[in-house]
């Protein structure tokens, strides 16, 4: 069993191109045997990414190595220990939860037997126990979810890749699902990528991120590093005009970047709030609100593609 | 109550991809396909034409004096296969127009391409269920045929001359099986609506059936049959058992003209079953 310091997949210099459109440049990185959140606005790359990584397209250059494996020369490989649960619909009409999962088992390479008994332990998993021989096409949204995310987890992958798991979910099943997945993430030498653009989700689940921008990885790492320490961030609202303190703080070397009602100030390390008062004071402005903030998931994620915040 | 009260559990015998990685491929699609009533009635509708053959044989067996008037000999069979090759039409036009179109239209085809299973895979194990729906109407009667000929005539059939009989039974009615496997998979693999992909299966070789015909009579054209896959397959039926008029064309040509269709038909189902497509 891989440990969680050993990467499940890396990326190495991984350059991918659609004829002569590149949609991964020079990427580097990897996915622990954790979870990851898998970001970037449409086009970003991301789905090229996990398209190489099962083996459907060939880099033009560098390479991408899962669990020790190379894609390009063993795909069927590389698939047998991921598990995949798309955006989309993807079951056979007429099946019942327990063949369709049973069936996705042996897809997998499971002989038959195990497959079936899998299926049920794995449905009782995911709560669908009572649900078993209920046909799919009849089942709600949630259900449905549920079922694909059981047949992803079949045939016990090492790595999970779960395409925005929670679409189309009201808020109860959405908790749901995410409480799911957490327990999976917890596993370990279980690997899970979330691509998904509800960052609260990623937020909620992973505890690494990998930031994709036009092809290229903006942001990789523990979303706790990345977030930073509270004492560093202050949310502040002045009174007046604010652009002398705002210049000033510049100068100081600290960060910035204006919120709905304030401005989330990013002071150095050696920086205290004290710093805030004395440019308030020698600048004449007056500081209303000060409090200490942590920097969310968004806020990184925007900083990563250098985008002002809502 | 939690939902993941029940504990996950790791599965510890992951073992070696096998090669038959078609097989579930196989019979997940003719279960699916055996589902419907209709292609039941359909199979035992399309094993009633060999009664008159089998009948004919016994009347031989049993009355020497019929012998002038039923002739029992490879033609017989021959004849026999070329009904079995509309009938496998009509087989696969219901059965086997769906296989991948009803994949691309519920999202199957994520589910078999994201797994341990390669495009190939896939396809063979889609060609074999058609298949297997085409033999089920040719060679399984025609050997049912050949037992029933072998029994009753031995001294005929047993004989040095007909020997050949077996194998040429065999080769026509995978021939058979395997041009009209690849004609539906490929219209199947075009579009979305099983509907639409038996419409464009049955125009297809009905069509360019219809083509050659009428280039043939109105022109003249002496190589118009190897427009037509089922015009083909008679001519390599003519070649195999003496039956039905062979026309000016060599058998070569037939059976080079049928594996340019399928070649033709393959290189579409490759086209269309793009398992770069399957994450979203």
């Amino acid at each position: 069993m891989p440990d969680a310091n050993t990467p499940l997949v890396a990326f190495h210099d991984l350059s991918v191109a659609y004829g002569s459109a590149m949609a991964l440049l020079s990427v580097n990185g990897a996915f622990p045997a954790e979870a990851t959140g898998l970001l970037g606005p449409n086009g970003a790359g991301k789905t090229t990414l996990l398209k190489t990584l099962m083996g459907f397209l060939t880099p033009r250059s560098g390479r991408v190595t899962a669990f020790g494996l190379d894609p390009v020369v063993d795909p069927l490989g590389v698939r047998q220990r991921v598990g995949y649960l798309p955006e989309g619909d993807c079951y056979l009409p007429g099946l019942t939860a327990a063949e369709q999962v049973a069936f996705a088992g042996e897809l997998s390479g499971m002989p038959r037997g195990d497959a079936v008994s899998r299926a049920h332990e794995v449905l009782d998993y995911v709560a669908l126990g009572e649900a078993r021989y209920r046909r799919v096409d009849t089942f709600s949204t949630g259900m449905k979810q549920r079922v694909k995310l059981a047949m992803a987890l079949v045939h016990d992958p090492d790595l999970l890749l779960l395409d925005e798991p929670t679409n189309g979910l009201d808020p109860k099943g959405r908790d749901e699902m995410l409480a799911l997945i957490r327990d999976v993430a917890s596993r370990p030498g279980m690997g899970l990528v979330l691509s998904s653009h509800l960052l609260h989700d990623v937020e909620n689940v992973c505890s690494h991120v990998l930031v994709l921008h036009q092809g290229r990885v903006a942001l990789a790492g523990a979303i706790s590093e990345l977030t930073g320490p509270p004492r560093r961030a202050y949310d502040v609202r002045v009174k007046g005009d604010p652009t002398a303190l705002l210049t000033d703080l510049k100068d100081e070397g600290c960060d910035w970047t204006q919120g709905e009602d304030g401005y989330r100030v990013l002071l150095a390390e050696t920086q205290g709030p004290e710093l805030l008062f004395r440019l308030a004071r020698d600048c004449g402005a007056q500081l209303r609100y000060l409090r200490p903030a942590q920097e969310t998931l968004e806020d990184v994620f925007l900083r990563a593609l250098d985008q002002p915040r809502a | 109550m939690p939902i993941y009260d029940a504990l996950y559990r790791r599965y510890q015998a992951r073992a070696p991809l096998h090669a038959r990685r078609f097989w579930p491929v196989t019979r997940e699609a003719l279960r699916q396909v055996l589902l419907r009533r209709m292609l039941i009635l359909l199979l035992g509708f399309s094993l009633l034409p060999v009664l008159y053959p089998i009948g004919r044989v016994f009347v031989v067996a049993r009355m020497s004096q019929m012998v002038p008037l039923l002739s029992v000999d490879a033609r017989l069979f021959g004849d026999f296969l070329a009904v079995q090759t509309y009938l496998s039409l009509v087989m696969l036009l219901f059965g086997g127009a769906g296989l991948i179109a009803s994949d691309l239209n519920s999202g199957g085809m994520l589910l078999y391409l994201s797994r341990a299973i390669s495009r190939r895979d896939y396809v063979i194990g889609k060609l074999a269920a058609a298949a297997a729906l085409a033999l089920s109407v040719t060679l399984v009667p025609a050997a049912l045929l050949y037992a029933v000929a072998l029994a009753l005539l031995p001294e005929r059939f047993l004989h040095w001359n007909l020997l050949w009989l077996a194998p040429a039974i065999a080769v026509q009615s995978l021939l058979i099986a395997s041009i009209l496997s690849v004609s539906a998979l490929a219209c199947s693999s075009l579009t979305r609506r099983a509907a639409i992909s038996g419409i464009a299966f049955f125009a297809v070789l009905m069509g360019l059936d219809l083509a050659q015909a009428l280039l043939v009579n109105s022109l003249g054209l002496d190589a118009a049959p190897l427009l037509s896959p089922l015009a083909s397959l008679s001519i390599v039926s003519h070649a195999l058992f003496g039956s039905a008029p062979g026309g000016a064309v060599h058998w070569t040509w037939a059976l080079l003209s049928l594996a340019l269709f399928a070649l033709a038909a393959l290189a579409i189902v490759r086209r269309r079953v793009r398992a770069v497509e399957i994450v979203a």
